[in-house]
């Protein structure tokens, strides 16, 4: 008699995956393969540290007597090194800014060997040129003619990106649309930079440079609404950007200030919770997915623009270029708040009414607080069955509207205390009368 | 992917990739049926246990990667997966497998039910067919160490190992699960014969 072990296994033995599905397994995997390489050097590749990442340095094996082969070396220590090292801190109108853009950037555009990492070179270029007019604007050295310069290679760098994607697109479809996706993020986090120099004595410095990063911007989000990448393609890029970004900030904690750890981290974990929301989504409607994993890659790729680019940190607050993303309970809790709020807003509205002696203000007052009546009604039965779109809408609308009944019967309201009162959304309920007191108390025992 | 270079040095770390693409290549070729099989009994889900087939080597070759050499691609493979599988029954708000370890009171080290030779003659009596069936109807807890047992052929010390639970905990674990899949065999077939009887 055969063993227990033995037959089981037999039966159990029944179970694998079908021809079909290992060979898709199997495929799956090999492009993650291709998309996270193995480095081929990975030791040397970290030992490189600064600002330059150049093979330009040959070194010589000469026969030479010892003061000689000092000054020789002295002289190649400031030549190969020092230079380009300071060149590095140049901008237009500077002696060395010559050997920054044709010696240091003609020789690390050599080490991006596939097209993906050209298209990258180029977009880290068009910044570098943004970031120099910037800095000139700033310090009051930017001509006119530097300005028309600047601008021209913003535009020769931004046509070679979208040149580049082209040439990409014939050879691979989800590579050119990756690099798409990633010059848009680029170009987003630019804008943002240059928005904050708007209403500055810079603008007008700059405005050749503004018009062609939001040219740039508009056409790249045109040529990306026509195109859908796929969604393994996309998955394995969210992926690796997102290992990514927890690299740099592990770098970063170090001299992060503890506030600005925590926004990372806030963002980092946003991140991955649209990761799985997007795998979920997969399941039952992938060009939902698509979309909201195509907008969770931008929002790494920003991140990470934010955590290594000194330029953008100081410009922009991670905010405004990396918005929180509520999960789906903080929203929950958010719209309730609001409505809570609004309650509170609503009797105060209700009882400062009775202030107005003007009827067609009192009729349209007592119109408005029904429509917001409405509405609340309409965002709380909407959190009851969790569609959270609907009630977050219902809920701005019945905010905006208090807001402006607020608004109306203040005027009204006959000031006893002889301070006035605020028109903020939430009312301070000390400063009116007992019975609003008491409705306040209420309204917290939700 | 990896490219053949002039120079020793070079030759030897493309040689290198390509070693690690290899191997990690072969292993897919020689475990991942195993692998797949063992997923489905857990998670009685085929279409989850492929994810997870193809999320253990993605996060192994992520491993790779990060320059770190496996010595044995079977036992880290494993290992990756149960982890896998765990972070799956803690999505699926499933009991954890520590809250049904206090539920079905394994006091770990206690040997008082097991006597020499008791789990053979409890899978003496087991029909192997029956057991292969309902295996995936048991408590996840027993689910585990029956399937790494009797579907992937582990002994109990790998098993220990894997799990990070004593060897003790692993006998106890298996011979309890045993009688349950004897105890629900056993119900099946009273079932049955009250559904001839009508």
């Amino acid at each position: 008699m055969k063993s227990f072990d033995t037959e089981l296994k037999k039966y159990t033995k029944k179970i694998h995956l079908k021809v079909s599905e290992r060979n898709e397994l199997r495929e799956r995997i090999f492009a993650y393969m291709e998309y996270h390489p193995l480095p081929k050097q990975v030791s040397s590749a970290r030992e490189l540290t600064g600002a330059i990442l150049s093979e330009s340095f040959t070194i010589f094996n000469i026969t030479l007597n010892r003061r000689t082969l000092g000054m020789a070396s002295g002289f190649l220590l400031l030549f190969l090194i020092i230079i380009p090292i300071v060149a590095e801190r140049s901008v237009p109108g500077d002696v060395l800014y010559l050997v920054k853009t044709g010696i240091n950037e003609s020789v690390q555009g050599q080490l991006a060997s596939s097209p993906y990492e050209k298209i990258e070179f180029e977009t880290r270029l068009m910044e570098r040129r943004i970031a120099e007019a910037r800095l000139l604007a700033n310090e009051g050295r930017l001509t006119d003619e530097m300005q028309v310069k600047l601008a021209e290679t913003v535009k020769e760098h931004s046509d070679s990106v979208q040149s580049g994607i082209q040439k990409l697109k014939a050879e691979d479809a989800d590579g050119a649309i990756m690099a798409q996706i990633a010059y848009s993020s680029a170009l987003e986090v630019q804008s943002a930079v240059l928005d904050t120099d708007k209403g500055t004595e810079n603008t007008t410095a700059i405005n050749s440079i503004v018009d062609a990063v939001n040219t740039a911007r508009d056409a790249v989000t045109l040529e990306q609404g026509s195109t859908t990448p796929s969604f393994d393609g996309l998955m394995a890029r969210t992926e690796s950007e997102t290992t990514r970004a927890y690299e740099l900030f592990t770098t970063v904690k170090t001299s992060a200030t503890s506030e600005e750890v925590t926004d990372i981290e806030r963002r980092l974990s946003d991140i991955n919770r649209l990761i799985a929301e997007a795998k979920e989504k997969q399941k039952t409607d992938e060009t939902v997915a698509i979309s909201s994993l195509t907008d969770t890659l931008k929002l790494a790729q920003k991140l990470i623009l934010f955590m290594t680019n000194i330029d953008v940190r100081a410009s922009v607050s991670l905010e405004s270029i990396v918005p929180v993303v509520l999960s789906k309970n903080e929203r929950i809790e958010q719209v309730k708040k609001d409505l809570n709020e609004i309650e509170n807003a609503h009797k105060i509205v209700d009882n400062e009414r009775l202030f107005v002696d003007d009827v067609g203000v009192s009729e349209k007052v007592k119109e408005g607080m029904k429509r917001v009546g409405d509405l609340t009604r309409t965002s709380s039965v909407a959190i009851g069955v969790e569609d959270i779109g609907s009630a977050e809408s219902s809920v701005h609308e019945a905010k905006a509207l208090i807001s402006d009944l607020q608004t109306l019967v203040h005027p009204y309201v006959k000031n006893t205390a002889g301070t006035t009162t605020g028109t903020s959304t939430v009312i301070d309920n000390q400063s009116t009368s007992t019975n609003d007191k008491k409705s306040g108390t209420e309204d917290n025992h939700e | 992917m990896a490219h053949n270079a002039k120079g020793n040095r070079k030759a030897g770390k493309d040689s290198d990739v390509g070693n690690h693409e290899e191997r990690f290549l072969k292993a897919f070729d020689e475990y991942a049926d195993a692998l797949f099989r063992h997923a489905v009994y857990r998670l009685s889900d085929r279409e989850r246990a492929i994810e997870i087939v193809h999320d253990t080597f993605t996060k192994v070759w992520t491993y790779i990667r990060g320059g770190h050499e496996i010595d044995s691609f079977k036992a880290f493979l494993y290992k990756v997966m149960n982890n896998l599988i765990i972070d799956e029954y803690r999505k699926r708000k499933e009991l954890s497998l520590d809250a049904l370890l206090s539920e079905e009171g394994v006091d770990e080290g206690s040997f008082a039910e097991l006597h020499s030779g008791s789990v053979e003659e409890l899978t003496f009596m087991l029909d192997a067919k029956k057991a292969s069936e309902l295996l995936t109807e048991i408590p996840l807890v027993y689910r585990e160490v029956l399937t790494l047992r009797y579907v992937d052929g582990l002994g109990p010390k790998e098993i220990a190992e894997l799990i990070e639970e004593s060897e003790n905990v692993v006998s106890v674990r298996i011979h309890r699960g045993l009688k349950i899949l004897k105890d629900m065999i056993v119900e099946k077939e009273k079932e049955a014969t009250e559904r001839r009887k009508k």
